[in-house]
């Protein structure tokens, strides 16, 4: 299998007042493609930060990171967003779903925004709408929605362009249990049918049952990784 | 109590940028309210000074009057019974003296014999230049306006003809610009000379005579007394403070006006600005109202605080209004060197009267977001919950739309009165408030047109979108339609009342000369035909005489021989007046003009009193005609009749149509006439002076509207900033999906060039529709105008306005490009 991601001695910090808070240590990690790995740790251990350094999302202090072979921080913000358009896929715990589009244009917007034809993307759209389940709200607003179908419309969007990796942050930390299987469950079937790497970040250890593989963090450093007992 | 204000106030100063801004816009309405008030003063002032220039603070005045046939000389002795009433009474000689160091520089000069030592103590002269030493023999004291004029100093000799005969006065002493040479250029020049001298050219006592009281509220009756007893002397009071009241209210109404457009703005900055303090409060007033602080009490805090920042911003509104003032003293007395020198009238009245204005102002703007953020339950605020409901349809726009069609439509309907003036105002204000539900409105209407465009990237779809859908970037619309609104309005008031001006003497007047002279008879016109140049004339009798039954005036009130008049005075619905105009002398007739017929209700047959000197006279209505001279305060009766009631004998002025250059001519009419020439000038002279008085209105109350605009587009800053702080998370959303920087920057400038062009399409769009009342609005102080679009300074503001919306829009766009979306995501 081919190494979709690769971390190579990341660190990562920042100065408060006059402290050098080091958030990430010499982190080195890989991963292959079709992975769905989880990665845990308690709060403050550096695993949201990981994955948003992966995403391009923040800039590493130091080391190097590469999405399909491409050197992360060699590339500038046109290169980047692209890359956040085409080939990452992102999912975060409070949803960040536009308030003033309807559910329909959320999931199109990076479609959109990357220029491609609205009839076909809308096509698209409306596939993943009936596979996630949520077709007939589709012209509703995020305020309208329970938590659950935002989530599932944040998936949709994540995936309107076809990507190959998709990185979720603490994706079911607002949903209440049932809610929170079932999106686990989708974004299980999603790794599994359509083959996108999966990257979660949780507190749960029962999310981890949904993954094949879990990273886990203490103070910015990788402490283990271990196969999961997969569901 | 203590600690939950200093929690506020605290939080308050916390937030510097808003705190200051809310702060700015307190302080320029109370620096424009300190600054008209102060103004009125200086006005007041200006005309007591005037008014006293002559009499000092004398209570009545009596002269002598100028017609054939009065008594010289004031009968001294017959008045001195009185004198047991009087503080102190004195008198001098005043008469004409000419000046002709050449032709063209020839002037006429109001000459004063007096006792100096006397004048001084009732009426001091100031000298910058020379002494009052030995005053007696041929000494003269003149003006620093004059001596400027015609290069005179001290001990220069000065030869005056008086009464046919050249006498040479050495100049003693030149006088500031205050007492009698307080309006020098107005009144023509003043010279004072040694009484005795004086007399013994004239061979005459006094003309003029001041009394002073000793009981002052016996000035009515007093008044009175002389008149009846003295009828063939001219009785006035020595001030009219009425008068001095009405004067001032003319100079001070239209910056009053102004500045409501400027507190308008401001109010509206406050209140988006307090909004936003008071939502960043929420968890401050949330703690205190969980630690059990009643939601009175929080209202409380939050109205003493907006009353501490109404009385900070007012106070530091009236030390910017003192360079205001100073600003307007100098546009608008450009050319009074009296006002110019006198000291500032800054009073603690107007500094009150600012502070309470500008509290009333702060609390009446803050008050709205006060309640709406602390009706929120605490539950809702302590658990973040404080979305707004979702409202139904939003049906404001019907009564916008209403208002704005009632402001189109009603002016059609109105007249020349001060009611119809109001319900203009009303109109024009109802427009602007109608407006602000109509602009979301509309601007959903044209993104979803313009949304739709197929060619258009959707990073500008995205943009175009939000201008409809976000309330900060709607009401940074609504506030730059307003202060586009409103400065447009505003040009669009003085473009029409400066264009009538100008029109005025190219449309009205048909002479190409207007002459005064010191005395005309019967063979004065034939003389005037023969000068070479001259190919008609005309003489008519002027004056502006009170109509007492209406608190008003005669701008000009005219004594005709016959209709010829009207050749070189131009006046519509002459046609329909033949016969009124034939019967002018059958009894005391008048012809006025529609604008009075209007403002004081008159129709054909009805009593019209005039006030000549101390006389009422009765006239009848015989017409009307349509007229915009003098402001529309015009009326026409038979010469008989005005030589009469008025006492005069002379025409007042002569109107030339002449052959060649008017220029030329004018030459010639002074070669011809010589020492009879008072005043000489063309219609392109009479036309340039006029708009030297008007411009300076014009540009001091321009300075308003400018000022207007400038709070309007800080508080669009403002309103981008903070929208921008609320966006964040939004802007960061999008980031994470993949938006470009440059694609980010072309939304928020999609945003910025929208809200400009909507801005500017609104705001002179309201402009147009609130022109509408401009006739009704104007005329009752202006006479009819018709609405003339500034369509050039109109392009010049919707160009400026997109450019500046476009370099606000700097604003967000860098703050977007230094965004951390990780920052701005965990926001929560």
């Amino acid at each position: 299998m081919n190494k979709i991601i690769e971390v190579k001695g990341v660190s990562k910090s920042f100065k408060l007042a006059e402290r050098k808070i080091e958030v990430l240590k010499n982190v080195n990690l890989e991963i292959e493609e079709g992975e769905f790995i989880s990665i845990m740790g308690p709060s403050g251990s550096g695993k949201s930060t990981l994955l948003y350094l992966m995403g391009g999302l923040d800039r590493i202090s130091e080391g190097s990171i590469r999405i399909k072979g491409i050197e992360m921080s060699k590339l500038n913000d046109t290169d980047e967003s692209s890359m956040r358009r085409n080939d990452i896929g992102f999912v975060f715990q409070a949803y960040n779903l536009i308030e003033n589009l309807t559910l329909e244009e959320n999931i199109l917007l990076p479609a959109l925004l990357e220029g491609k034809k609205r009839k076909a993307a809308a096509e698209k759209a409306e596939e993943l709408m009936r596979t996630i389940g949520i077709l007939d709200r589709r012209n509703h607003t995020p305020r309208e929605l329970s938590g659950g179908e935002q989530q599932r419309t944040a998936i949709a969007r994540a995936l309107i362009n076809e990507p190959d990796i998709l990185f979720a942050d603490e994706p079911i930390g607002n949903l209440d249990s049932r809610a929170g299987t079932e999106i686990l469950g989708l974004l299980q079937q999603i790794n599994r049918e359509k083959g996108i790497t999966i990257l979660i970040v949780t507190h749960s250890e029962e999310s981890t049952r949904y993954g094949n593989r879990i990273v886990r963090l203490r103070d910015g450093e990788i402490v283990a990784q271990e196969n999961a007992v997969v569901i | 109590m203590v600690l939950f204000m200093k929690a506020l106030l605290k939080s308050l100063a916390e937030k510097k940028a808003r705190t200051a801004l809310v702060l700015f816009s307190i302080a320029v309405s109370a620096a424009l309210i300190f600054a008209n008030e102060c103004f009125a003063k200086v006005c007041e002032q200006k005309f007591y000074n005037a008014d006293v220039r002559w009499g000092g603070n004398s209570d009545i005045c009596m002269m002598t009057r100028d017609t054939v046939g009065a008594k010289e000389w004031i009968d001294e002795e017959r008045l001195s019974k009185y004198d047991s009433l009087f503080a102190y009474r004195y008198q001098f000689i005043k008469e004409m003296a000419l000046y002709t160091p050449s032709i063209e520089k020839m002037h006429y000069f109001t000459i004063i014999g007096t006792d100096i030592n006397e004048f001084n103590s009732y009426n001091p002269v100031t000298l910058s230049q020379g002494d009052f030493n030995d005053w007696n023999g041929y000494k003269a004291i003149i003006g620093s306006v004059y001596a400027k004029e015609y290069s005179l100093k001290v001990n220069d000799i000065m030869a005056l003809e008086l009464d046919g005969k050249t006498y040479d006065f050495r100049i003693a002493g030149i006088s500031k610009a205050k007492g009698l040479f307080t309006r020098e250029l107005a009144d023509g020049g003043f010279i004072l000379v040694p009484r005795d001298t004086l007399a013994g050219i004239f061979k005459g006592g006094s003309n003029v005579s001041f009394m002073k009281l000793k009981d002052s509220s016996q000035k009515k009756y007093m008044k009175d007394r002389l008149t009846d007893e003295f009828g063939e002397y001219l009785v006035e009071y020595g001030v009219n403070d009425a008068l001095i009241a009405a004067e001032t209210n003319n100079y001070v109404m239209p910056f009053r006006i102004s500045a409501v457009a400027v507190v308008f703005m401001s109010m509206f900055i406050i209140f988006t600005a307090f909004n936003l303090i008071t939502l960043e409060r929420i968890p401050l007033i949330g703690t205190l109202r969980s630690i059990g602080c009643s939601r009175v009490r929080v209202n409380r805090l939050l109205i003493a605080e907006s009353i501490f920042l109404g009385a900070f911003g007012g106070l530091i509104g009236c030390i910017l209004g003192v360079g205001v003032l100073q600003v307007i003293i100098k546009i608008y007395f450009a050319n009074d060197a009296g006002v110019l020198a006198s000291k500032v009238a800054l009073n603690s009245a107007s500094a009150l009267t600012a502070v309470g204005i500008a509290i009333a102002i702060t609390v009446a703007s803050a008050i709205l977001p006060i309640l709406r953020i602390t009706r929120i339950p605490i539950k809702n605020i302590i658990l973040n919950d404080i979305r707004k409901k979702q409202s139904g349809r939003n049906r404001l726009w019907i009564a916008g739309l209403v208002l704005m069609a009632l402001c189109a439509i009603v002016p059609r309907f109105l007249r020349i009165s001060f009611t119809d003036m109001i319900i203009g105002n009303i109109a024009a204000t109802g427009a602007l408030i109608g407006m602000i539900p109509l602009v979301p409105f509309l601007v959903r209407g044209i993104s979803r047109l313009t949304g739709k465009l197929p060619f258009l990237r959707y990073d500008i779809i995205l943009g175009i979108r939000n201008i409809c859908d976000n309330k900060s970037l709607l009401n940074n619309i609504q506030l730059f339609s307003a202060a586009i609104a409103i400065v447009a309005f505003m040009s669009s008031i003085f473009n029409s009342m400066s264009a009538d001006l100008i029109k005025a003497y190219d449309r009205d007047t048909k002479y190409d000369i207007l002459l005064v002279l010191r005395h005309t008879d019967l063979q004065t016109l034939s003389k005037i035909s023969a000068i070479e140049g001259v190919r008609d004339c005309f003489g008519s009798y002027r004056a502006d005489p009170d109509i007492p039954d209406h608190n008003t005036f005669f701008n000009m009130l005219y004594g005709i021989d016959n209709a010829k008049f009207f050749d070189y005075n131009i006046v519509k619905q002459l046609d329909t007046n033949k016969e009124a105009m034939a019967n002018l002398d059958m009894g005391k007739n008048i012809i006025t003009t529609n604008i009075l017929k209007d403002k004081l209700g008159l129709k054909m047959g009805d009593p019209l009193v005039i006030k000549f000197g101390s006389r009422n006279v009765r006239y009848t209505v015989t017409g009307f005609v349509e007229t915009n001279f003098g402001i529309g305060h015009v009326g026409y009766i038979s010469a008989d009749n005005f030589k009469k009631d008025a006492g005069v004998s002379d025409y007042t002025e002569i109107y030339i149509k002449t052959k060649g250059n008017p220029d030329t001519v004018k030459i010639n009419i002074l070669r011809a006439l010589n020492r009879d020439v008072m005043s000489i000038n063309t219609k392109e002279e009479l036309k340039i002076a006029n708009s030297d008085k008007v411009d300076p209105i014009f540009n001091a109350i321009r300075v308003y509207s400018y000022i207007a605009l400038l709070v309007g587009l800080i508080g669009i800053v403002n309103n981008l900033i903070a929208g921008f702080l609320q966006r964040k998370r939004s802007l960061a959303m999008l980031r994470s999906i993949g938006m470009s920087r440059r694609s980010m920057n072309r939304m928020l400038i999609t945003e910025a060039a929208g809200m400009g062009l909507s801005g500017i399409l609104f705001g002179l769009a309201t402009a147009v529709v609130m022109s509408s009342t401009i006739p009704s609005i104007v005329s009752i102080f202006w006479g009819k105008v018709t609405v003339v679009l500034p369509m050039l300074q109109m392009e010049v503001m919707g160009a400026a306005g997109v450019l500046a919306m476009l370099a606000i829009a700097a604003v967000p766009v860098v703050k977007g490009n230094r965004l951390s979306i990780i920052e701005s995501i965990k926001y929560e």
